[in-house]
């Protein structure tokens, strides 16, 4: 356990000597000075537009640098070779996925936090705070899947794709299901093929568009469903943390 | 330094010499449809139903160009509509973009399409929509001059939005337009119902209303007297 939280202490200490939080810091006031910009250009709800578009910015700056900075670390590691040097220690390589995982997790929320502080200024307390839970579990998701590719692809490039196709597949999933299951063409077998392609698809990826939804900040959340959402976000995380730590046991260093 | 400074420069008159953007009414293409958009935003319904309500806003405003509204394909137009209520269905500016800026238009033909939007609209969700087509009811007296129409969305009003949600001049918009249309009697018969109901609470509005009533009755009673 102490070999675990050291490496997350020092994942952690990597991303604050980083300039990942003046990224972060800059982005937040760059998106918020464009959601002033959108709220003079409308004539009516424009405290709704500003803050549906503020949220929805956000939210993909919180996904984006999650990804990017992730990603971009671990392969700088690997081309410094600290992972080996690591792993020449007394430390088992399930120990060192954890330590990264803990760190970089713990990373992610502090991302997903900092993208959601602008928005308490808009949104009623009762609404910000299962947006803001919500945001740091899709945080914890990318997380995971980031510290997959950083470990699994070894590049930068390949990472990054790889995680916005998650990203983009897990958002828009539910709505390429409801637009196939209600094709006119539904009789035809490649459709029949298509369709149970997608729905199996659907059983694999979270679903990210129940997370951190804009109309709980503009509309008001009734039920935000957080139980739910944790136990969803736990579950995929475990299982991607294993997937990461069974490829590096199968790699030779 | 200086090959930078000759590179900005241009740079800078590259894209000085273009033509700065400008709205053309034939850019309005059909809209397409809610799910693909749904699907395009990644699952971002309500910012893409305000950014879109801001782009279609930009046809008939931008910097230094203005497109008259009869330029427009009004049935497009309503399209556009349509959708971003689907999208949003929360949302307040297509209605306000239906009843106040494009019902404007002088065509008696597109002000109606726009009136007929807001009604349909409305049916949907009354509680919430009501004072979008209280503003139809006044352009169908005041500009389309059709009191018969004007009516019809007061009494929809009163019928689907009414009660106490609703301030009391909007419940009172079909005893006023009866009035206007020489209705006197069914004026009359509508005020006196409502000052019955009890609804009125207020005492200087529940006397102006008791006087009106008392106005109403004696001129639905001379034409009586005449014959």
């Amino acid at each position: 356990m102490r070999k675990i939280l050291a490496i997350a202490r020092f994942t952690l200490l990597e991303a604050a000597r980083s300039r990942l939080s003046w990224l972060v810091l800059g982005t937040v006031l760059v998106l918020s000075l464009a959601s002033l910009l959108v709220r003079e250009l409308a004539i009516t709800d424009s405290q709704r537009l500003q803050l549906a578009f503020l949220a929805t910015a956000l939210r993909a700056t919180s996904a984006l640098l999650t990804a990017s900075f992730i990603i971009s670390s671990l392969q700088r590691e690997f081309n410094d070779k600290v992972p080996a040097l690591v792993l020449a220690l007394d430390v088992p390589r399930s120990h060192f996925v954890l330590g990264k995982a803990a760190g970089l997790s713990l990373t992610a929320l502090l991302i997903a936090v900092a993208c959601a502080l602008p928005l308490a200024l808009l949104a009623p307390a009762m609404a910000w705070w299962p947006w803001t839970v919500s945001l740091m579990l899709e945080s914890w998701i990318i997380a995971a899947i980031s510290l997959f590719c950083g470990f699994s692809l070894r590049s930068v490039s390949a990472g990054l794709l790889f995680t916005a196709g998650f990203y983009v597949l897990a958002k828009s999933l539910a709505t390429i299901q409801l637009i196939s299951h209600a094709s006119l063409s539904a009789a035809t077998i490649s459709h029949r093929y298509m369709t149970g392609l997608l729905d199996t698809l659907a059983l694999l990826l979270p679903r990210l568009d129940q997370f951190a939804q804009t109309s709980w900040l503009v509309d008001g959340v009734e039920r935000a469903a957080l139980g739910g959402l944790s136990l969803q976000a736990l579950i995929f995380v475990a299982l991607v943390t294993s997937a990461t730590m069974f490829d590096l046991y199968r790699k030779n260093l | 330094m200086l090959i930078g400074a000759l590179l900005l420069a241009l740079q800078i008159g590259w894209r000085a010499q273009q033509a700065a953007p400008s709205a053309r009414a034939e850019a309005l293409t059909p809209p397409p449809s809610a799910s693909s958009i749904r699907l395009a935003t990644l699952g971002e319904p309500i910012t893409a139903s305000g950014l879109l309500a801001l782009r279609l806003q930009a046809f008939d405003n931008q910097p230094g160009i203005s497109i008259p509204f009869a330029a427009l394909d009004y049935p497009r137009l309503v399209a556009w509509l349509d959708t971003l209520l689907q999208l949003d269905p929360h949302a307040n500016y297509p209605l306000l973009m239906a009843s106040n800026l494009y019902a404007q238009v002088p065509d008696p033909a597109r002000q109606r399409l726009m009136l007929d939007f807001t009604y349909r609209q409305f049916l949907a969700d009354p509680a919430r929509r009501w004072r979008f087509l209280a503003h139809a009811a006044l352009i169908a007296k005041h500009r389309l001059h059709d009191l018969p129409l004007a009516l019809q969305y007061a009494r929809a009003i009163q019928m689907h939005a009414g009660g106490t949600n609703i301030p009391h001049w909007a419940n009172q918009m079909p005893i006023f337009i009866l009035e206007d249309m020489g209705e006197v009697a069914a004026a009359k018969i509508e005020l006196g119902a409502l000052l019955a109901s009890g609804s009125i609470t207020d005492p200087q509005e529940k006397h102006f209303l008791t006087e009106r009533y008392q106005e109403l009755a004696a001129a639905s009673s001379k034409p009586r007297q005449a014959r």
